[in-house]
């Protein structure tokens, strides 16, 4: 409706009836929304004084541990996480008000008679309030929910003696974990410092995991599609088996009946000086010297100059129509460049790197590089059972270029390998990446059920925090924020990915 | 110059008869040639691929049935005889079966869930048959009449003369199959709900739907389980308390809800904007435009994603076992732990067992769903 239009209307006459129906809308309005502003505040303020004493308060706590935590890294990452909790929890009236403030510009809007309708209709039945209606009404009642459920919470709390706060994530730990990298922990580090190597630990297993998965998973994709029909059959049983057992089933079997059983330390399996028992996998450890960062740097170099051919190569073919070979020159400057050098400095100034290699001593291996074997049953549970599903979505993807892209590569006399890389790959990836990133969220989800076998991930460590010192509520906070903004970060790694490779369609 | 051409006519007044195909191309050996040996690398791959199958399927005779050992009081049955190793120790699992298929349940009242399991397939099989008739009082027998049906029997009623069997006495099989099957039934719905909500015009309960079915999807189920027998009891009020069983219940069902809403969501981006303009020129409100003319379309275009979140709610329900119910995989792992069965192969016959019985109930859902996917396909077919 234009505006003159309006103004023509507001300048009539109002009727009576009319003027009746306004009215009545416009104490239904100012009735609802009261009652709900009121119903709502009641419940929030509730909710705020009940479980966190002043919003000030707290900020200013959560300002300090932040400072508190850049200066001091000791556990105070998640004395950290934990206070956004308390703070968002804390702003919650604030994002209301934020609501509340929408809702009466929205009620105002449709009081002011944007949308035009007969004087007689009841507002119950018009389209836009009831839509407002029911937002204030499931936002009303889940404000209240909360309010009552974070009030029995307090409640609960207190009678059990337990004030809820995340300071305990100072205490000592008091417990060994089994596997700890990258970062020193023993038994008299805090709780913190033993969360943060349960999320180092499920970190190294997701990723392992979803190199793994990925490599499999193309595999028996490939294979499925295979024109040869006895392989195509053992994919599919393959997929058809695992997909369709549980995963907690499988860890299980592949940590009691694949490793448990192995052979002791003294005979253990030899391969090299790989040595493989009931204890574990012993790989001989790298130990570089400092000569090693020109091996490192000559690869940085070789990736840089890569780079910078194949961006020279395809201008050069866009202008000249003359390709050049950039892989064999990638391939040869990324790994070439670092042997020469790795050569070149063992000539000069001795090995850059010598290896430890693990002795029999005793009932054990003794030095080395130790894969425990919680972790070895973990990631083939893990990578089996998500190849599966990535073998699937393979198949799928490649199956949806259409077959005419084929023939049409091939006429324009592109070799098998350029019609692969160029014209088949790139058009099914589109299909696969979505579900492939929520193939890795689930895998990185799912390496969560280590804590059936005790391999020490996030869960498993946080078990141990949550019975020793009864801080429930903190810890299960901590799970969930840690593994929501694993999943975010991925999603959103993986949509950018997405969206760059979308550029290739037209 | 057409004197001059001598044309030379030849042609044949009937048509030679056809000759039959080479015989390499044809019949059993055609095949073979074509997709076992067309070449050299084609011809390695099929005896690699023949030896590992071989591999697996001798190994599992001889494992399974061969040198297996069926009758046996105690674990003296399974121990190496003469040196040799046996191989499944069945007679464990004969042993145990009661166990597994109902954890604690007293024996004097295992008909009542052998006649709940009879009266579910009684109602379930017509409903899953398209062409059976009375497709809308069997809906409501089984998903209204039924769980009353299933309260009672199980849990008991004495005023009926059926005793209280306590939640604690449940497990194995019929424990999984509860879970399972009340989280589906939870979880459908709620999962619509959600996806509608998601794909709301109110941006208030749009964002809400958004914010519930990622954080369901962004946590693993196991913290969940855990937040639901740790946590929930803290939520309620002292006085009341929550069953350990219907506990993960509810943290099953919204952890399934929001997978099922993502997926019914993919349904409702599918339906072309026309149908919900049409539905809306015929004057139809939200709530019949959804329920008449979207979501039967939209639902139907992703019955595989539905049962595959069905599958995946089903082999989840294993995780309960973490939190110390005993589920099908929690009891056998508990009986596993028995000294009295202690044998080399005990545990790997328990998990064949186990895997077996999983993969029974997933394989067959995940058959159902191709069927049902074939014979809804109407609108495409040539």
């Amino acid at each position: 409706m234009s505006t003159a239009a309006r103004a023509a209307i507001r300048q009539a006459p109002e009727a009576p009836e009319e003027l009746r129906a306004r009215q009545r809308r416009l104490v239904l309005v100012l009735a609802l929304y009261a009652s709900s502003f009121i119903l709502f505040w009641w419940a929030a303020s509730a909710f705020y004084y009940r479980s966190y004493g002043g919003l000030w308060a707290d900020l200013a706590g959560w300002v300090g541990g932040i400072l508190s935590a850049l200066v001091n890294f000791e556990g105070g990452f998640f004395v950290w996480l934990g206070r956004i909790v308390v703070a968002i929890l804390s702003v919650a009236p604030l994002f209301a008000a934020i609501f509340f403030v929408g809702m009466g510009y929205r009620l105002a809007r449709w009081l002011r008679d944007e949308h035009p309708r007969p004087a007689s209709a009841n507002p119950l039945f018009d389209r836009h309030f009831r839509g407002i209606f029911s937002e204030l009404f499931v936002f009303t009642a889940l404000a209240a929910f909360i309010w009552w459920i974070t009030g029995n919470t307090v409640e609960n709390l207190d009678r059990l003696g337990k004030p809820p706060g995340f300071e305990f994530l100072n205490n000592t730990a008091g417990f060994g974990i089994n596997q700890v990298l990258f970062v020193d922990y023993t038994e008299t580090s805090s709780y913190g410092k033993a969360l943060l190597v349960g999320v180092l630990n499920t970190l190294v297993l997701s990723f392992t995991g979803i190199v793994l998965a990925t490599i499999i998973g193309f595999i028996i994709g490939i294979m499925r599609l295979s024109h040869n029909w006895v392989i195509s059959k053992l994919a599919a049983g393959y997929v058809e088996f695992f997909r369709n057992t549980p995963l907690l089933l499988q860890i299980f079997v592949w940590y009691n009946v694949v490793l448990k059983p192995l052979p002791g330390p003294r005979q253990s399996l030899e391969i090299g000086s790989v040595f493989i028992n009931n204890r574990g996998v012993y790989a001989p450890k790298p130990i570089f010297t400092d000569a090693w960062w020109f091996v490192v740097a000559a690869f940085v170099i070789g990736i840089v100059a890569s780079w910078i051919i194949a961006r020279w190569a395809h201008r050069r073919q866009m202008e000249t129509g003359r390709p050049f070979p950039v892989l064999g020159a990638a391939l040869a400057l990324v790994f070439g460049l670092p042997v020469i050098t790795w050569l070149l400095v063992s000539l000069f100034a001795g090995s850059p790197v010598h290896f430890d290699y693990p002795q029999l001593r005793g009932f054990n291996y003794q030095g080395g590089m130790r894969i425990i074997p919680e972790f070895m049953a973990m990631l083939l549970a893990l990578s089996i059972y998500t190849g599966a599903f990535i073998g699937e979505i393979v198949r799928a993807g490649i199956q949806a270029v259409p077959h005419g892209q084929t023939e049409a590569a091939l006429s324009l006399g592109l070799t098998r390998g350029q019609m692969l890389r160029l014209v088949i790959i790139p058009q099914a990836l589109r299909v696969i990446i979505p579900p492939l990133t929520s193939q890795y969220l689930n895998l990185t989800k799912n390496s969560s059920l280590a804590v059936a076998i005790a391999y020490p991930d996030l869960v498993a460590v946080g078990g141990i925090v949550l019975n020793q010192s009864g801080h429930e509520l903190e810890v299960i906070a901590i799970w969930m924020l840690v593994y929501l903004s694993i999943s975010l970060a991925t999603s959103a790694f993986m949509n950018w990915y997405n969206a760059k490779m979308k550029l290739v369609e037209r | 110059m057409t004197t001059e051409t001598r044309r030379i006519v030849f042609y044949r007044d009937e048509m030679l008869p056809p000759k039959p195909p080479p015989p390499a191309t044809t019949g059993v050996i055609g095949w073979m040639r074509r997709n076992l040996f067309s070449d050299w690398w084609n011809t390695l791959l099929t005896f690699i691929g023949l030896y590992i199958i071989w591999l697996i399927v001798s190994w599992l005779v001889d494992f399974a049935i061969l040198s297996a050992v069926f009758t046996g009081e105690d674990r003296n049955a399974c121990l190496p005889k003469n040196g040799v190793e046996v191989g499944a120790c069945w007679a464990f699992v004969n042993a145990r079966f009661n166990q597994f298929m109902d954890g604690f349940y007293p024996t004097d009242q295992e008909w009542r869930y052998l006649l709940l399991y009879a009266v579910g397939i009684v109602l379930l099989v017509p409903l899953l048959i398209p062409k059976a008739p009375y497709k809308g009082l069997n809906a409501l027998l089984l998903f209204g009449a039924y769980p009353l049906l299933a309260y009672l029997l199980l849990y008991g009623a004495p005023s009926l003369g059926l005793p209280v069997v306590e939640t604690t006495q449940w497990g194995g099989l019929l424990l999984t199959l509860v879970i399972a099957s009340v989280g589906i039934v939870i979880s459908l719905p709620l999962g619509i709900l959600f996806a509608l909500g998601r794909r709301s015009e109110l941006p208030v309960i749009r964002f809400l739907s958004i914010v519930f079915i990622e954080f369901w999807r962004g946590v693993p189920l196991i913290t969940v389980l855990f937040m639901s027998s740790v946590m929930l009891p803290l939520f309620l009020p002292e006085d009341v308390t929550l069953d350990k069983v219907i506990r993960p219940l509810v943290g099953v069902a919204l952890f399934a809800a929001a997978y099922m809403a993502e997926v019914v969501r993919g349904g409702l981006q599918a339906i072309p904007k026309g149908q919900y303009e049409a539905a809306q020129a015929l004057g139809l409100t939200y709530w019949r435009m959804m329920g008449l003319i979207i979501l039967p379309q939209a639902l139907k275009l992703v019955i595989p994603g539905i049962v595959n979140t069905f599958i995946g709610l089903f082999k989840d329900t294993s995780l309960v076992s973490i939190i110390g119910l005993f589920d099908l995989l929690g009891i056998v792992q508990s009986a596993l732990s028995d000294p009295k069965w202690s044998t080399p192969t005990t545990a790997a016959t328990a998990y064949l067992f186990l895997a077996l019985t999983y993969w029974l109930f997933c394989f067959g859902m995940s058959r159902y769903s191709i069927f049902m996917e074939r014979y809804l396909h109407t609108g495409h077919k040539r």
